[in-house]
């Protein structure tokens, strides 16, 4: 029996050695192969990646919207998005809040609601450094029935956000 | 002998397990390397406007009855109404407006013929247009005539 187990140490502590050796060349391949893979990835490295700070996009209310709300109808909520970062943007869902009437005194605006928040049905590609074309996100501004005749024409300002992420 | 079987397979065990951790640790690097956004503003909506209709043309027609006691104004309009919108044709003679033809849809005309007793001043006619379903208006200028 001691004549087999001396035979068999040396053969172990090499499996062990050989495993051990294995695990810091893998180790040193997979670490190089991390940082290769950020570095390739975002162009820039750990560096150039701290000067990337993501800037607020703006929305912008649409001068002249189009006109279609009426009592018990769904409107569509109009504005343009500007992207001051140096990539695109796809936006996808929505938030609105405060909801303002051009003509407190003869429609207030209680007799328009908007849909609080959302996935959008078509998601808003904004270019880099870029201004979208016209966006209308329809249905999500609706009059209620009882509003008055001097509702008629009158534009509904709608705080809005808009999320997604670079693309 | 089991002792060192043991450990051998702790051994192994450990090695693989950090050649696992490393192989997690460098998978995802795409998924670090995109930014959220997020946009903040506002959006407008409109109300659509109810067109003011062409005020009516309103022109006398001549007297009629026993001694002429009766007036016959024609009145005529155009174009039709846009699409969505129905009008109404008032006649006015001093204070209320009184409806002469509802549910109008296309350009026409009407002959209004009221008794000379009624007329204090001349008569006026306008047509109001309705957002067919709401309550929603919009006059015409009256357009006088006389008897």
């Amino acid at each position: 029996m001691k004549k087999n187990v001396s035979r068999l140490e040396p053969v172990s502590n090499r499996r062990r050695s050989a495993l051990v050796v294995g695990s810091i060349i893998g180790a040193i391949a997979l670490t190089g192969g991390i940082a290769y893979g950020l570095w390739s990835t975002t162009g820039a490295g750990f560096g150039s990646a701290h000067s990337r700070t993501a800037q607020a996009l703006t929305v912008t209310a649409a001068v002249s919207p189009t006109a279609d709300l009426y009592p018990g109808g769904t409107g569509a909520l109009q504005f343009t998005v500007t992207n001051p970062n140096p990539y695109s943007v796809t936006l996808t869902t929505f938030t609105t809040s405060t909801i303002t009437s051009a003509d407190q005194t003869n429609c207030p605006a209680s007799n328009v609601t908007a849909t609080a928040s959302g996935t959008l049905g078509t998601p808003i590609v904004v270019a880099a450094n870029a201004t979208s074309s016209a966006q209308s996100a329809s249905g999500l501004v609706a009059m209620g029935n009882s509003a008055p005749n001097g509702c008629q024409g009158i534009v509904f300002t709608i705080t809005m956000t808009l999320t997604g992420t670079q693309t | 002998m089991q002792l060192r079987r043991a450990r051998r397979r702790r051994s192994k065990a450990l090695s693989i397990a950090a050649v696992c951790l490393l192989g997690v640790l460098a998978a995802p690097p795409p998924a670090m390397a995109k930014f959220s956004g997020a946009a903040a503003g506002s959006g407008r909506a409109q109300a659509v406007d109810v067109a003011v209709p062409t005020g009516p043309t309103a022109t006398f027609a001549g007297l009629s009855g026993i001694g002429g006691i009766l007036c016959t104004i024609h009145a005529v309009w155009t174009p039709a109404p846009p699409a969505g919108r129905q009008y109404t044709l008032y006649r006015v003679i001093g204070g209320s407006p009184t409806v002469l033809q509802s549910g109008i849809t296309t350009a026409s005309s009407y002959d209004d013929t009221f008794p000379l007793a009624i007329l204090a001043g001349n008569p006026s006619y306008f047509l109001r247009s309705t957002l067919t379903g709401t309550t929603w208006i919009r006059d015409s200028t009256a357009t006088a005539s006389h008897c």
